[in-house]
Parts: C-alpha cells; structure tokens; sequence
C-alpha cells in the first residue's frame, strides 16, 4: 500500500481501495491521516464558530451586555466549541474502531483506516451544514439532511425530534460505506455486520440527543 | 454501481432534500429555526433638527428718515455729522425762527392798529356819554306861551304853543351814537382775539425748531443738497436680512427658529424668523428667478464685533423633534403600506414590530410608537428573517478589548468555554 491512507479515493471507490486493504498484510502511516483530519476539524469547527453557529446561548445576552463584554463572552464560548471540534474528531475516530475491534475480529489498525475514511464524511457533513444553516437559517434540529424536519411536522416532543434530528443522509452513507469495508475485512455474516452498525450508530444517537436535551449550558 | 442504480439514488437523496426544505417554508407547524444577524444597532434618542441653509446680512434694525418740513419754519442747519453716534432725544436739525418772527411782528403791528383803533372808538364814547351827562343839566326849556291867532275865517282861537324839548332827542341820538361805537368797538376787539391767538400759534412752533432722533443710533447720511430725506439715522442694534428663492419661501413662516453662525468662527446666535415678504424685491417677470426678502430678529443682542453688511449663515429650523427615539432608515421593512422593523429582543429571540414614523432627516427617522430607545434594532436582514425564532450573530475580533476580558474571573472565562464545549 502507498505510504498515504488514501482519504479521498476511499470515499470515491471503496471497492478498490477495500479490496486492496484486505489483502494488506500491514498498515502504515496512520498518524498523518489522523493530524489531518484533527486540523481539519478544528478549522471547521472554527469557521462554525466564527459564524456564531450554536452560539443562540450567547446571543440571549446581547441586550444585557456591553458590545464588548457580548463579544469576549462569545469568543471564549468559541474557544469552547473549537475545543470541542478538536475532542470530538478523536472520538469519531477512535471509538468507533475500538468498538467493533471488540467484535469482529479484524486487525484494530485496518479498522482505524477504515474510520479514518468515515470521519470525512462527517467531516463533510459539517462543513455542508454552515452555508445551509446561514442561508437557509435553519438550527440544527431543523437539517435538511436530516429527519429532524419531518419530525418537527408531527410531534413537539423534544428528545424525539433531537433523535430524528440525528439521523441524517450522511450517517446513512457511512454505514453504507463501513459496510462495504467491514464486508471486506470480516468473516462475520453480513447481516450481523449491518444490524450492529446501525445499533451502533442509534446508540450514538440517542447519547447525543440526550446531551442535547440536557442543554448543559444551562446547568453549567 | 451501476449508473441506473446511481441516478435513482441521487434522485432519492435530491427529493427528500427537497421535501424538507418545502417543509421548512409550508408546515403548519413552526420549524425550529435561527436567525443569522450580522449588523445591529441601537436605537437612539436624539434631536432631530432640520434646516435651511440660507445667507444673510447684518442690517439695522430701524432706521429713521428726517424730511424737510417747511411749515417749521426755514431750515437752518444739521446739528449732527455723518457717522455720529446718537442717543434717542439728540437734536440732529435746526429750523430758523426767521420766518416766525416776520409773521410774528405782522401780527403784532396788526394787533397793535386793532388796539389804536379800539381806543380811539374809546374815547368817542367816552366824550359821548359825557355829552349826555351834560345834557341832563341843561335847564328846563322856556314854558309854553298861548297866543292868540286869527283863522282865516275869522274865528280866534287860542293856541298854546309847547317849545320843541329838544333834550330828550339829543339824548336819543347820543345814546344811539354810543350803541353803534360799542358794536363796532367788539368787532374789533374780536378780531383783536384773533390776531392774538395766532399769535401764541406762532408762539408755540417756534418750540418746535429742533428735531430729534428717536432712536439711538448713528447718522447713516446727510444730504447738503435738502433732497428728502435729509437725514437718515440706523439704529445699533442689528437684524437679519436675507433673500429667499421661490422654493425656499414657501416653507419658511414667521416665528421660526434661526441659527446663525459666522464665516470664521464657531460663534451662534439664536433668533427668529420676523417677517417674511409675501412679494418679490423686483417686479416678478416670467422666466426671472425671484428672490422675497426675510428679516429676523435676534434673541440677544449681538455682541457687538459685528459690522453691518456683515455676511452670515442663516439656518433656519423648518422641522424639530426634540428627543426623539430614532433609528435608522435601512432598518426599516415597507410592507403592505406597514412600516416594520426587526428587534433583537430579550432572551435570544427576533421581535418584528410595527412602527410609526414621525419626521426623517437625511437617513435617519424618528418612531413615535413601536420602538423604544436602547432597544437593538436588525440593520442587515437576513433575507429569511423570522420573529420569534432565536438569532445568532457572528464574532467580530476586532470589537473585542482586554478590558472586558479583565472583567471577568477566572472561573467565569472557564464556565464559558466549558458552556461552549458542550453546546457541540
């Protein structure tokens, strides 16, 4: 295998690039991959933040506040959000790989290529959901992406909607796609592949949406 | 993949975008949505004091004309030079009594033939009545005597024969003489009284030589030549004088407010609008622009350093509003003949209000209702700006300062970049 985890080709031709993983003896190279896509969130993350995306917390204070005391108030809650881009992007690469390290019996490196892959989607998807937030001026349980919309038309409870929120166009790629990979690297059936994905995944979702009910920020 | 796999996914993934967002703008439901404002700002409370700029001049305030009057007399000469101060009272011109004293001793001589006459009447009277005295004493006339006379018939008659008492006549005419003399003596002495009272007349304009200024001032001119006016005083004290087009004239009434400043300094007068001339300084023509002059009337009097002829700048206020709560123009949506302007209110969250708009002034307008000042008010709108939704802004670096950093403790710089880490 070249000396690069081939971030983008993995996404284009998963075929290729899995068939070619299979038969890899050894991977390589990881570290790279990893500072990259760190970076990368942190810069996206920072342009999220900039845009002040997330920050409807900060904003209720704006009558309240001096200008200047509402903006060192909203640069710290930034600081706070980048660090969280920097947090987060590990997370979404390492857990996912440890977990199903745990269940099938696949090398913990091959499985960390394959995640590495799988964080640009998200990577992706976040970077996709600035423009529309600020165009469309949408928050994030309203995602056009996502079902948090369809949601919203037939319930107001909160945690349903967070939940449905959660589940968007590009999580369905990445199951698809760590399918295909897994297909490639596990002997397990397919079935068992896929249903613990998705029950992966869900779990992930309904933590997530939990969080998001708790509104931390009004506890802190 | 097979491409009819690949377009009937794509097609997929392109209708259910489309559904949400159709969803987004047509659900009966409210949508969760966010409002992204970049450019706020305050209402303010403010003066709004709109003028006219228009020039003007320093111009006396009265002026007082002396005229020849001949009646007073014949002039005799100017008690003042040109560019005298003068106080009210200050006799500027001389009338020569000459006149007065001719007609004055023609009254005289007059009286005095009216006054030789009465007394000569006088002394006929007087020589009249002592005839009559002495009448009275003369003695009694002769008695009577009869004698006897022959008529032609022959008869004799006695005839008593009185003697004519020619007294008593004497007295009559005498009497009748004085009467006459008395009557004609009050004619004159009537006429006497006449001459008399033009006489004081003539008296009493010869106060009156003098005239005097009414004003306090200085003497603009004097004319040697005695072609009317002959004499012009301009009071000290200044007002305003302008022209004003046609346009301009027809939004400047008496009782305006006026500013006036000077070329090079940062001096301003108060004052106000006096009269405003209702036609134009020349006969209007067709196609000739027409200027209509304007005074004002200062509010205090003007220190003095001023010359007249002085040029200035004249705003005079056409429309005032005194602390007015006011927000910029752009900041304001027309609607359906609305007016509606978008708040960044309490708690986070967008409110639309509805406004009333009292006067504009270059960008800037006042709102009676709808508005308060301090509130924050949306300059750059988003194009999909929805009230009641909560609002994001954007950071902006540059507005941050150490100082507000300094404010905070530590604990509150942690808590917030915690809040902001878990906001995700």
């Amino acid at each position: 295998m070249s000396e690069r985890v081939p971030l983008f080709r993995g996404l284009k031709q998963p075929q290729f690039v899995a068939y070619q993983l299979g038969k890899e003896e050894e991977v390589v190279g990881l570290w790279k991959p990893v500072v990259w896509l760190t970076l990368a969130s942190i810069i996206i993350a920072g342009i999220s933040a900039f845009f002040g995306i997330g920050s409807e917390y900060v904003s209720r204070s704006l009558p309240d506040l001096t200008r200047s005391g509402y903006e060192a108030y909203q640069t710290l809650f930034a600081a706070g959000q980048i660090t969280w881009g920097l947090i987060w992007i590990l997370l979404a690469i390492f857990i996912p790989s440890l977990f199903f390290w745990t269940i099938l019996e696949v090398d913990y490196r091959k499985l960390l290529f394959v995640q590495l892959i799988i964080s640009m989607i998200f990577l992706i998807e976040k970077l996709v959901f600035i423009p529309v937030h600020l165009f469309l001026g949408i928050s994030a349980e309203s995602n056009i992406f996502s079902l948090g919309i369809i949601a919203q038309t037939f319930t107001s409870i909160e945690l349903i909607i967070f939940l449905l929120a959660n589940i968007t166009l590009f999580k369905v790629w990445a199951i698809i796609l760590t399918y295909k990979y897994y297909r490639h690297l596990s002997e397990r059936s397919p079935r068992f592949i896929i249903w613990t994905l998705i029950g992966f995944y869900l779990f992930v979702a309904v933590i997530s949406s939990l969080l998001s009910y708790i509104k931390f920020e009004n506890i802190i | 993949m097979k491409l009819k796999w690949k377009l009937l996914i794509a097609a997929v993934i392109t209708l259910f975008i489309a559904l949400n967002i159709t969803l987004i703008f047509t659900s009966d439901k409210e949508i969760n949505r966010v409002n992204y404002i970049s450019k706020w700002t305050v209402a303010n409370e403010q003066d709004l004091i709109e003028t006219l700029p228009v020039a003007g001049m320093f111009m006396p305030k009265e002026e007082q004309f002396f005229y020849h009057d001949q009646d007073k007399g014949s002039f005799q000469g100017f008690l003042v030079e040109k560019g005298q101060a003068v106080e009210s009272g200050t006799a500027v011109l001389e009338y020569s009594p000459e006149n007065i004293n001719e007609t004055k001793s023609a009254f005289q001589m007059e009286i005095e033939r009216l006054n030789q006459e009465v007394a000569s009447l006088d002394q006929h009277i007087s020589q009249m009545e002592k005839l009559l005295a002495t009448s009275n004493t003369m003695p009694a006339s002769s008695t009577g005597r009869s004698q006897q006379l022959q008529t032609p018939n022959d008869d004799s008659i006695i005839v008593q024969v009185e003697p004519f008492d020619s007294t008593a006549y004497i007295q009559q005419s005498i009497a009748r003489d004085i009467e006459n003399k008395e009557l004609d003596k009050s004619k004159l002495e009537s006429e006497i009284e006449k001459y008399e009272e033009m006489l004081t007349a003539a008296d009493s304009s010869m106060i009156e030589l003098t005239a005097e200024s009414m004003i306090s001032g200085t003497v603009k001119e004097l004319k040697h030549t005695l072609e009317n006016p002959i004499l012009t005083i301009i009071s000290n004290e200044k007002k305003i004088e302008g022209e004003l087009t046609e346009d301009e004239v027809q939004q400047i009434l008496p009782g305006m407010k006026v500013l006036v400043t000077f070329e090079n300094s940062n001096k301003q007068i108060e004052g106000t609008i006096d009269t405003v001339s209702v036609y134009p300084e020349e006969t209007p023509e067709v196609g000739k622009e027409n200027s209509y002059l304007y005074t004002v009337q200062l509010s205090e009097p003007e220190d003095g350093t001023s010359v007249f002829g002085q040029h200035v700048n004249v705003k005079i206020v056409t429309n005032e509003v005194q602390g007015a709560t006011t927000v910029p123009v752009k900041t304001i949506k027309h609607t359906d003949k609305k007016q509606v302007s978008y708040i960044l209110g309490a708690g986070g969250y967008v409110e639309r209000r509805q406004l009333d708009t009292g006067m504009k002034l270059d960008h800037t307008v006042e709102v009676q209702k709808g508005v308060e000042a301090g509130e924050l008010v949306v300059l750059d709108r988003p194009l999909l700006i929805k009230s009641n939704h909560p609002f994001i802004t954007p950071l902006s670096p540059t507005k941050n300062t150490k100082a507000s950093y300094g404010d905070m403790s530590g604990m509150d710089i942690f808590k917030t970049i915690s809040k902001g880490f878990l906001s995700r």
